[in-house]
């Protein structure tokens, strides 16, 4: 069948609906992992053998934004953000429109789903105050929050928008809040570090980005008022790992790659805003919790069991009462 | 509907394929069409949306062509059918007559941009006897029917079904779609090449010499193949035996005959074989009931293309 060539752009061909299969079997890219996938195809095309070394980044950025355009129609997009601690550019196929229809797509149970968003709750809420923006939390915290606290009114899906809350909400077992955790890693949606922490992914975080805001932020907050999601200065992408400025009330943040070119043209290491010494000290983040004192104490005393204790609740929580007496020294984030 | 008439239609393809285009440019032109990035979207707005009123047809089928292809991407992540029921439900709406021109429309769709088709699935056979004496009963015969049921395959050429283009899923997780993909593939191998039915006690066996018996990677043996059954990769049919225990067949379910191929059962097999003896090629054939030399992997093409003469 030949192909109508007026609405694709160029010649979008078998090669095109190949990287397309290749990229919605993965739901995200990177450059790198493109390269043998984009081998194989020119390969096929050419009739010889092509190395995945011999791809360049220009091959890579013409086929996705082919695969865009052709799939732009179907309300599906490709967006890219920076990794936050990886150096390298994530590209994903998002769904810009909910409906019932993407309820399918997921393969978990209305409990599990509304268990994913009370950890993704409690990643922005609870976990993410002005003292702390934590923004992560570990195993024995998502264990707490496995059957949900009071009955949910009107409450928003996930990815969904949906209205599965419906039915007498039930919490998950102990076993399966593990099970749960570990395939919203493997699906891509959370990553989780060295230390135990789970956080958004990248993918995530360009598939949730308007929904992130929309439930965590305030339309009507004044300008310079403290915000649960926030943007990097230098590359205007959410941060959820990064760092802080030293000033606790100064609400500029950077990505720790993104501060490097940051301040590299700029003649001194300070905050833009407020002009206090930029220490990269302050953390966005798990780090927000690892560099305290309170935290390495605890892990030199209890060595890997660390991660089987309340530590990390403990530490959150002090910051959560401290908060409360309102006290203004710079507090333990150091 | 009887097949037959469905193919006779696709005949329709080409012209509705141009007015088609034309819809999608309109209704790019009109940012009003862009009925989901508002905040405030929710499934009863876009319920209503679907039933725009009259006046903007053109848009509208356009919209249903788009959510068509949306549930079959939908269904396929999930390893469900896509139902004719489901579409009628959850993407026509109110325009279930238009059933036909949609169809058309998203399958043209989804060939061009993602290189897949609908394929219908093949109706249940009918295996017991019982069941069978039953079809006679009501004069149903199977090949009149239609499963109304059809699965997203790759349409694309053979050279690109390779392995870094076509890997495993990440969903659940890369080495578990891998492993899943090889044992239903591996399972219905051997069940097609028993001549399309495999008591419970020799796929037992079968098991056992896998050191599958009992557990696979990614769950329990049973549990496995509970799921394979679900998504029609197995049928497992249980006929009642008086005084005795019920008999047990597995057989290749619906999902399983459509996605593995005998071509690929016969390339399973080759491999396992890595040097075969002199007539095995033609032992395959006959097995498998295919012709071995042509390129494997175009048939779906072909039958595609059959079909529009």
């Amino acid at each position: 069948m030949d192909e109508d060539q007026d609405e694709l752009p160029g010649q979008y061909n078998d090669g095109n609906r190949a990287f397309l299969q290749a990229f919605f079997a993965r739901g995200t890219m990177t450059f790198e992992e493109s390269q043998p996938i984009l081998a194989a195809i020119f390969t096929a095309q050419e009739n010889e053998d092509i190395e995945a070394n011999q791809i360049t980044q220009g091959d890579f950025d013409s086929y996705v934004s082919a695969a865009s355009a052709a799939v732009s129609p179907f309300d599906l997009e490709i967006r890219s953000t920076m990794h936050q601690t990886r150096k390298e550019r994530v590209y994903a196929i998002v769904n810009t429109t909910s409906d019932p229809m993407t309820q399918l797509a997921t393969l978990h149970s209305a409990d599990e789903i509304a268990f994913v968003k009370r950890v993704i709750d409690a990643m922005f809420e609870k976990y993410n105050t002005p003292r702390m923006e934590a923004l992560c939390l570990d195993e024995m915290q998502a264990n707490k929050l496995r059957v949900p606290s009071r009955p949910e009114n009107e409450d928003e899906g996930v990815e969904n928008g949906e209205t599965q809350a419906q039915q007498a909400p039930k919490g998950l077992k102990s076993s399966e809040v593990e099970t749960m955790m570990r395939s919203m890693v493997d699906e891509g949606w959370f990553e989780r570090s060295r230390d135990g922490f789970y956080c958004l992914s990248a993918r995530a975080l360009l598939e949730l980005r308007s929904w992130l805001l929309e439930s965590y932020n305030d339309p009507d907050a004044e300008e310079g008022e403290w915000q649960r999601v926030k943007f990097c200065e230098a590359c205007k992408d959410v941060v959820t790992i990064g760092q802080r400025c030293t000033e606790r009330d100064c609400l500029i943040r950077l990505h720790d790659n993104c501060a490097d070119a940051f301040f590299r043209t700029r003649r001194q290491r300070d905050c833009p805003k407020c002009s206090k010494e930029w220490t990269g000290k302050h953390f966005v983040g798990e780090r927000a919790v690892t560099e305290t004192e309170a935290y390495q104490r605890g892990r030199r005393r209890s060595g890997k069991a660390a991660r089987h204790s309340n530590m990390v609740e403990e530490i959150m929580h002090q910051d959560e009462e401290e908060q409360e007496n309102e006290d203004e020294g710079e507090g333990d984030e150091e | 509907m009887p097949p037959q008439t469905q193919r006779r239609r696709r005949t329709g393809h080409h012209e509705e394929q141009d007015d088609n285009s034309r819809h999608r440019r309109q209704s790019k032109r009109a940012p009003e069409s862009d009925d989901g990035s508002g905040p405030s979207e929710n499934d009863d707005e876009q319920d209503i949306d679907m039933d725009r009123p009259a006046g903007a047809d053109n848009t509208s089928d356009d919209q249903l062509v788009k959510k068509l292809v949306r549930y079959a991407l939908a269904c396929e992540y999930a390893r469900i059918p896509i139902r004719r029921d489901g579409i009628r439900d959850k993407v026509l709406g109110t325009h279930a007559r238009s059933f036909r021109r949609v169809f058309d429309a998203a399958q043209e769709q989804l060939q061009k941009v993602f290189g897949m088709e609908m394929a219908e699935l093949p109706v249940r056979e009918k295996r017991t006897l019982k069941d069978k004496q039953k079809a006679v009963k009501r004069g149903t015969s199977q090949a009149s029917a239609s499963s109304r049921q059809y699965i997203l395959i790759s349409c694309l050429p053979k050279e690109y079904r390779t392995q870094p283009v076509i890997g495993p899923s990440r969903i659940p997780s890369t080495a578990e779609e891998a492993a899943y993909v090889a044992f239903y593939t591996i399972v219905i191998s051997l069940i097609t090449l028993s001549s399309g039915e495999l008591s419970d006690m020799k796929l037992r066996r079968y098991l056992t010499r896998l050191n599958a018996s009992q557990n696979l990677p990614m769950d329990k043996t049973d549990n496995v193949l509970q799921k394979l059954i679900r998504q029609g990769y197995l049928d497992k049919i249980v006929e009642r035996v008086e005084g005795d225990e019920d008999a047990i067949t597995w057989c290749v379910g619906p999902r399983g005959r459509v996605e593995v191929s005998p071509q690929s059962i016969a390339q399973v097999v080759s491999e396992v074989w890595r040097d075969p003896p002199d007539d095995f090629d033609k032992k395959l054939e006959k097995s498998l009931g295919v012709r071995r030399t042509g390129q494997a992997s175009n048939t779906n093409r072909d039958r595609a293309e059959e079909e529009d003469e």
